[in-house]
């Protein structure tokens, strides 16, 4: 499903070239649950933003779904990129204007779905995710793990092949986040893809493979 | 304490640079704009109060009623000023004048002064104007003296001294002694003349009232009410108008009674002149005290415009100093010290702008000058009474523009702001929108009055006028030919490249020189008496100016009769009441009971600005020498020039040789809208830049606000556009609902505007549907610079929790 190779990112700060990915070779199959750790600032939502195509890499080829995507035209790539991921962040992202419904049916929106599917679709994952009765609250009138619960659930909403998550239990309690990675296990044997970045060798473990990075390498 | 808060107030205008340079720019251009209208009013409303007596200085105008139309002239009958001051002791003094253009030589140097009045030996004391040289008691009390102005002084004499100098004024080269110099008639007077001659001079016998032609002034004594003064004059009219109505119209004496009513003499203030005085026949054009309300209006709206985009900016501000706000309370600033403490730094922020704006104002000042007419100087924007005013005005600004920010900053709930809670529906308040609906209403406002000035402007000039304007060159002193006029009119005819000349003193879009009462006679006796203006001319003046014969013929050499034929307007026709016959043969009487026969009908030509309606005219044979019109069919028009100067000398003429073209004076007729054009247009498109200057710098910081939410909506598949119309939709929804409400308001405005003009345009949609296209182009380029960038911007920037 994803083959990185050989894969750099850097930054010019004036003479100085800073490498934040250095020489990636990652292959993940179609069904993993990948769980990605390292220290603070060795590059893991770099290398997920690069995998999330939200960010640019300078070196290296990309080819997700067969379609190589450092190739691609923009248009081309945002198409494939709504077509198969969702993310979820650390710090929720939901939007404080809108109440838990809109900001699940946001993404539909931008799919350019009809109105009557859209409200088909966003009623059922509330009943998945058991949040029927929080539908028309406004995030703030959440708990973090409640928030957190309806951010997977707007990463859902399309049916994405491939979930990418970035630290989604890093503002959780344990209790929290433990809810938060059986969802994930039981979201990954329905065929979701997953890739996480985490701190916790706990909620690593949840994944079928590890991966170790350190400044911006993947360590063997 | 107070020096704390001037130094965190400047602290503040530095750090935060962009802010403070819009504001500033803004309230420089609104702060500019006031004060040029500001002194441009003052000036405007200053205009003849300088007379000792101003407040007592009335002139006498004349009402008459006629084909159910009411005229004013604003002069009178050469024997009215002196007959009311006989009759009535509230009336202290009286004077006349009576302007006049002529040839002026003195030796070898000889002008044609264009401004030269006739007046009563006391007319100069009246206005106080000081003289420099002579006696101003004495200088104008004997016929044949002059008193002139310090440059007309050096024109003629350069610097020998100018008393006792005798100069040579008109063709047959009368003797004046120059009595009196005067330094000039102060700027802001309704006339403006280079030299006064006696008027004993012209040896007027005549003792009549019914005519017109002597600006007559009275100075009433001390509390005399000019109303009660008012109601007395138709005793005069009885006692002296009516006599002689009966006499020049030969009617009975009850149908000459009648004038008491139709002849009417009103006092009107002096100093109301300038600003209210509106006849055919002033000795200036005058303004218009409508223009002083809208430009005062404009002024203001133009610094309220910068006003909200100060309040707008803050208010959306507000967030990022909140955090400062609660500190401060809870260090133990009470709100008034914060309310102070915010004021300050908007009433800084003006004097900045204030010092901006006088260099602005010293830059603008010479367009300014030649926009409105003036001559202003720097200098007085420096006096001290300028100085006051500047900074009043900038203060005032300043706390109107910071007082609702203050009270907004220093409300916020201490333990909340530290806390970081956002103070959520600070996105969209209702002021601010308010706000932004108020700027582009004005914008859109002006943009509709300056299409709709502009669309007028260019109607009448482009008009059909009846006659053609091209090729058709004035000479007004013919004259000066004597009786060679007709030999020099044979002359240019034999010249190839002329197609036609008239010997005429009457030029379309000039002065309308003469003019009688006239009724028609008909069989079953006599119809009402109408105003009709008249035209002298000679056989060719219809062939020059292709004005077209719809009836009848033109005047003809075949017919020696046509001495006493008339040919008339379709107006004449109408108004006579012969509509649907065949006027051709029948008789008109004119006052002084001559009989006249019409002999032809033209169609309506616009002979004066198309404000006026076409009034009827009749044109007459002869008693026409003074002036030349002639058409000429060739693009070498200097060459054509530089022969007909060469001919002209070769007749000896007692003066030079001058003309102009019909269209150019056609041009000048609409000098006064074309102003009008002008100043709208400046100040749309002032309007235009505040209002966007706010527009961008509030989309900035509201994209800035949302960057998040805009970051996560990226991220969850929202593409540029969707991005792009998320963020300019409010503003654009403002946008509209300004341009709606300016709609209605213009419409309004414009048609009264419209309605001084008896041929207008008719106010159509598309005006209103290029107003809001144009605006809201305008509104979106400014947001769209801020938004495209919003729309651009990697999501993984505005989205990195560090
Ligand atoms: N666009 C950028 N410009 C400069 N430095 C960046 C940029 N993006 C990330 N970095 C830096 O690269 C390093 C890796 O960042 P990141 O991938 O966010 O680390 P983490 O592993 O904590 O998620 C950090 O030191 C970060 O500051
Ligand atoms: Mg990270």
């Amino acid at each position: 499903m994803i083959e990185l190779k050989g894969i750099y990112k850097w930054v010019n700060t004036g003479n100085n070239r800073t490498f934040l990915l250095k020489d990636i070779n990652l292959t993940v199959k179609q069904g993993e649950f990948i769980s990605i750790m390292g220290p603070s600032g060795s590059g893991k939502s770099t290398l997920l933003n690069v995998i999330g195509m939200l960010d640019e890499f300078d070196e290296g080829e990309y080819i997700f779904m067969n379609e190589p995507v450092h190739k691609l035209k923009e248009k081309q790539r945002a198409a494939l990129y709504k077509q198969y991921i969702g993310f979820v962040f650390q710090a929720y992202h939901l939007i404080d204007e809108l109440t838990v419904y809109e900001n699940i049916e946001t993404p539909l929106i931008y799919q350019d779905i009809k109105s009557s599917e859209r409200k088909a679709m966003v009623a059922d994952i509330l009943d998945r995710f058991n949040i029927v009765g929080k539908k028309d609250l406004f995030p703030t009138q959440l708990s973090g793990g409640q928030q957190q619960l309806v951010g997977i659930a707007r990463a859902l909403i399309a049916n994405p092949k491939l979930l990418l998550a970035d630290e989604p239990t890093g503002n959780l309690n344990s209790k929290q986040g433990e809810e938060i990675m059986n969802l994930f296990i039981q979201l990954n044997k329905d065929g979701v893809t997953i890739i996480q970045v985490t701190h916790s060798e706990k909620n690593a473990a949840y994944g079928s493979r590890i991966i170790n990075l350190l400044d911006g390498r993947i360590e063997k | 304490m107070i020096k704390n808060y001037f130094k965190i107030a400047l602290r503040n205008l530095v750090k935060t640079k962009g802010f403070s340079f819009i504001n500033i720019t803004g309230f420089a251009i609104g702060l500019t704009c006031f004060m040029l209208i500001a002194v441009y009013v003052l000036n405007e409303l200053s205009y003849d109060k300088y007379p000792a007596d101003a407040k007592n200085i009335y002139r006498v105008n004349l009402n008459t009623t006629g084909n159910g139309e009411v005229a004013v002239y604003p002069n009178v009958d050469v024997a009215v000023g002196e007959g009311m001051k006989n009759a009535f002791p509230e009336i202290k003094a009286t004077t006349r004048l009576t302007q006049a253009n002529d040839f002026v030589k003195y030796e070898d140097k000889q002008f044609k002064e264009e401004h030269l009045a006739y007046v009563d030996s006391n007319f100069l004391q009246m206005f106080s104007i000081p003289f420099i040289e002579g006696d101003g008691n004495k200088a104008l009390a004997e016929p044949n003296c002059i008193v002139i102005s310090k440059a007309f002084a050096k024109k003629y004499f350069g610097n020998q001294p100018a008393i006792g100098k005798s100069l040579m004024v008109g063709t047959n080269a009368d003797i004046f002694k120059v009595t009196g110099v005067i330094d000039k008639v102060p700027d802001n007077s309704h006339f403006h003349f280079d030299a006064f001659l006696s008027l004993t001079s012209r040896q007027i016998k005549r003792t009549t009232w019914s005519n017109i032609g002597f600006y007559t002034y009275l100075l009433l004594n001390k509390d005399v009410d000019p109303k009660k003064l008012e109601t007395k004059f138709p005793q005069l009219v009885a006692k002296y108008v009516v006599p002689e109505v009966q006499h020049d119209m030969g009617v009975s004496l009850a149908e000459a009674q009648k004038s008491v009513n139709n002849f009417v003499f009103t006092l009107q203030p002096l100093t109301d002149i300038h600003l209210r005085g509106n006849t055919k026949y002033e000795l200036e054009p005058n303004s218009d005290i409508q223009y002083i309300y809208i430009f005062s209006a404009l002024a203001i709206f133009i610094l309220l415009l910068a006003c909200v985009n100060f309040t707008n900016l803050s208010t959306a501000r507000a967030l990022k100093r909140a955090r400062e706000v609660g500190i401060r309370k809870v260090l133990g600033s009470v709100k008034k010290q914060l309310i102070f403490q915010f004021l300050i730094e908007s009433v800084l922020l003006t004097f900045f702008a204030m010092l901006c704006a006088y260099v602005l104002i010293y830059f603008l000042l010479p367009y300014f000058n030649q926009l409105a007419d003036k001559n202003i100087s720097f200098g007085f924007f420096l006096g001290y009474q300028s100085i006051i005013v500047m900074l009043l005005v900038s203060c005032v600004a300043g706390i109107l523009a910071g007082i609702y920010p203050a009270f907004f900053l220093s409300s916020f709930n201490t333990i909340r702001v530290l806390k970081g809670s956002s103070t959520s529906g600070n996105q969209k308040s209702l002021l601010r929108s308010s706000l932004i609906v108020f700027q582009f209403f004005v914008s859109a406002a002006l943009i509709i009055a300056t299409i709709v000035v502009y669309q007028q402007l260019s109607y009448m000039q482009n008009k059909k006028l009846g006659y053609d304007k091209e090729q058709v060159l004035i000479l007004p002193d013919t004259r000066l030919l004597g009786k060679d006029q007709d030999a020099f009119k044979q002359q240019l005819l034999q010249d190839s490249r002329v197609s036609s000349a008239s010997i005429s003193w009457a030029v379309p879009g000039g002065p309308i020189r003469n003019g009688t009462e006239i009724f028609p006679k008909n069989n079953n006796g006599n119809g009402a008496t109408i105003h009709a203006h008249i035209f002298n001319v000679d056989y060719d003046y219809l062939k020059t100016l292709g004005i077209q014969v719809v009836q009848g013929r033109n005047f003809s050499k075949d017919f020696p009769t046509d001495s006493s034929g008339i040919v008339i307007n379709e107006a004449a026709v109408r108004e006579l009441g012969w509509t649907g016959t065949n006027p051709i043969g029948k008789s008109i009487v004119r006052s002084g009971q001559q009989e006249l026969t019409v002999v032809g009908v033209v169609a309506d030509f616009n002979y004066a600005s198309l404000k006026q309606k076409i009034a009827p005219i009749m044109l007459m044979l002869g008693r026409n020498y003074g002036g030349m019109l002639v058409k000429i069919k060739s693009d070498d028009v200097n060459g054509f020039l530089n022969d007909l100067k060469t001919k002209w000398s070769s007749f000896n003429p007692a003066g030079p040789l001058s003309y102009n073209f019909l269209d150019d004076n056609f041009a000048k007729l609409y000098s006064s809208e074309q102003k009008t054009q002008q100043i709208f247009t400046a100040f749309a498109i002032i309007a235009i830049i505040i209002a966007s200057l706010g527009l961008f710098a509030l989309s900035a910081f509201v994209i800035e606000q949302r960057s998040k939410e805009i970051g996560i909506r990226k991220v969850l598949g929202a593409s540029v556009q969707n991005v792009f119309l998320l963020v300019s939709k409010e503003f654009l929804l403002l946008v509209a609902i300004a341009f709606i409400f300016s709609v209605p308001v213009t419409w309004w405005a414009m048609n009264s505007w419209l309605q001084d003009f008896a041929y207008r345009i008719n106010i159509t949609w598309w005006i209103f549907a290029a107003t809001g296209i144009i605006t809201f182009l305008i509104a979106l380029l400014t947001i769209s610079f801020q938004a495209f960038k919003a729309a651009l911007t990697n999501p993984v920037k505005s989205l990195r929790t560090e």
